[in-house]
């Protein structure tokens, strides 16, 4: 599904900074990946360069079998299309009810009107949320908000989710939840990127968990721990 | 763009209208004194042209023959002055027929040709008339310097006066107007800035999810347009009102000034307001969304 072969990110600006070097990855379909590893070990830039916010300096990157390089501007739309994400600060806009927040994701892809109205109840459900339709995010609790976040980012079924720190605001019980979410969201076989800095949430949830340092992966293990 | 994502489009724009209410207010406002000063200069224009038209139409010259001149040699000018170019109309009026004229200005009963006796003061003269109220100064010239001619007049200055007021009009109101749309189009494209910047946060979300660049776009555009639109109709209400009074008060007061009532004229003056104030709300958008839209 996500697969970087050699890829290097160098930012030029007043010094050098190297953000990755050399990362081979392959991350297959339906798989629950954690990306791990201190502040500035590259993983934010590693998300950056899987959604074509950036291109990178050197190397190849292919989503879904198609290379980010060769891809045409007016194409990035699409490609985003396959791609949900999850921030840590859940970024809802605040002044729309819950139902506005997600169906403004199928809105921007132009879904007709009956569609957006039937579906996103729907997934507002999954995420357990189905009686805060109308209720603004500033009555939400954070654990609230991020099941928002979350049923925005899957309600136009895409096939990877990309979550940036979703658990780094919340309390160990509601990152719990939250995580079990994913999970629910993964067994119907949508791939899961996680960067995460909660040791106690990788170890718990035992899985394929990829640690960075200084822009390398120095390590990449199947059922592993932070 | 599908016709439910223009719904989207057009629901995100009337929200962030109502959203700067007092900047929206500022520069509907704007397009609205803008296109009011455009269509009044242009109306004020269109009149002074109907009004040049009309006195032209009456504008003729005399050319006073020398008394000298016999009879026969005054008709021979004739050729003469109608082969000068500009001249479409030339009338002899024989001294006889002018003091006949001059007393049935006067009235019967006037003791006109008593007091004259038996002299005639007139000249024999000829009345012209040009194609062109610009060419009657040329045209006087080139007849005053033929023989035989005593003197030549005409509404001398009424003409370049006129002509020199349409003009002075015509660039005083291109002036107004382009000063007062660049301020209408800087200010649209104020308002569209604040607007995207109010929405940076959504169009952040809109690119992440894989929204195309013009659904992200539309609604901007639209709500510069609606601004342009607004003020277009304001000012064409003004205008349609003031305007109609102002023919109805002179009608009553000044008749004998014409004053233009065209209606197909006025309606495509309407229609060009309409389309001016689309375009300028278009282009502050497009300026705004060039600079401060990053897609």
């Amino acid at each position: 599904m996500i697969q970087m072969f050699n890829v290097s990110m160098v930012y030029n600006s007043e010094v050098r900074v190297t953000a990755l070097s050399d990362i081979n990855l392959h991350i297959r379909r339906g798989e629950f990946v954690f990306i791990v590893g201190p502040s500035g070990a590259g993983k934010s830039t590693l998300t950056r360069l899987m959604i074509r916010e950036e291109l990178p300096t050197k190397g190849q990157i292919m989503i879904g079998g198609k290379s980010l390089l060769r891809l045409r501007d007016r194409e990035v739309p699409h490609l985003r299309r396959k791609i949900g994400f999850i921030f840590q600060d859940s970024r809802l806009l605040m002044d729309r009810t819950v139902f506005e927040n997600v169906a403004f994701a199928m809105e921007a892809l132009e879904m007709p009107r009956n569609h957006v109205k039937s579906r996103v109840p729907a997934v507002l459900e999954m995420v357990g949320l189905k009686d805060k339709l109308s209720a603004y995010p500033h009555q939400l609790s954070g654990g609230q908000q991020q099941r928002v976040c979350i049923a925005r980012a899957v309600v136009n079924d895409p096939l990877i989710i990309i979550a940036d720190e979703p658990t780094g605001n919340l309390d160990p019980d509601t990152s719990w939840e939250v995580m079990n979410i994913l999970s629910a969201i993964n067994k119907r076989g949508t791939t899961i990127v996680t960067v995460t800095h909660d040791r106690e949430m990788v170890d718990r949830m035992k899985r394929r968990v990829i640690a960075l340092e200084n822009g390398r992966v120095v390590r990449d293990e199947e059922r592993g721990s932070y | 763009m599908k016709l439910s994502s223009m719904g989207y489009a057009f629901r995100d724009a009337l929200r962030s209208l109502w959203r700067n209410k007092f900047m929206s207010l500022a520069s509907v406002a704007t397009v609205a004194i803008s296109l009011t000063i455009l269509g009044f200069a242009w109306l004020l224009i269109v009149n002074t042209q109907y009004l040049t038209t009309m006195m032209e139409s009456e504008l003729e010259i005399n050319v006073y023959i020398k008394e000298e001149m016999a009879r026969e040699q005054a008709l021979e000018m004739k050729d003469a002055i109608a082969k000068i170019p500009g001249v479409v109309e030339t009338v002899f009026v024989a001294k006889e027929d002018g003091l006949k004229e001059l007393q049935a200005r006067f009235g019967e009963e006037s003791d006109l040709v008593k007091v004259l006796g038996d002299k005639n003061p007139l000249p024999d003269t000829y009345r012209l008339k040009t194609a062109e109220a610009e060419q009657v100064p040329q045209v006087a010239e080139q007849i005053a310097g033929l023989e035989g001619v005593e003197e030549v007049r005409y509404g001398k200055g009424m003409v370049e006066k006129l002509l020199s007021l349409t003009q002075w009009l015509q660039t005083a109101g291109i002036i107004a107007i382009l000063a007062v749309g660049l301020a209408a189009i800087f200010l649209i494209a104020t308002t569209i800035r604040i607007t995207v910047f109010a929405r940076r946060r959504e169009v952040s979300i809109m690119k992440l999810v894989g929204a195309t660049d013009w659904y992200i776009r539309w609604p901007f555009f639209l709500e510069g347009m609606l601004i342009g639109l607004i003020g277009a109709l304001i000012a064409i209400g003004c205008i349609y009102i003031f305007y109609s009074q102002l023919v109805k008060n002179i009608a009553l007061t000044i008749s004998f000034l014409p004053v233009m009532t065209d209606r197909t004229v006025l309606t495509k003056l309407y229609q060009t307001l309409l389309l001016m104030g689309t375009s300028l709300g278009a282009l502050g958008s497009a300026i705004s969304l060039r600079r401060f839209l990053k897609i």
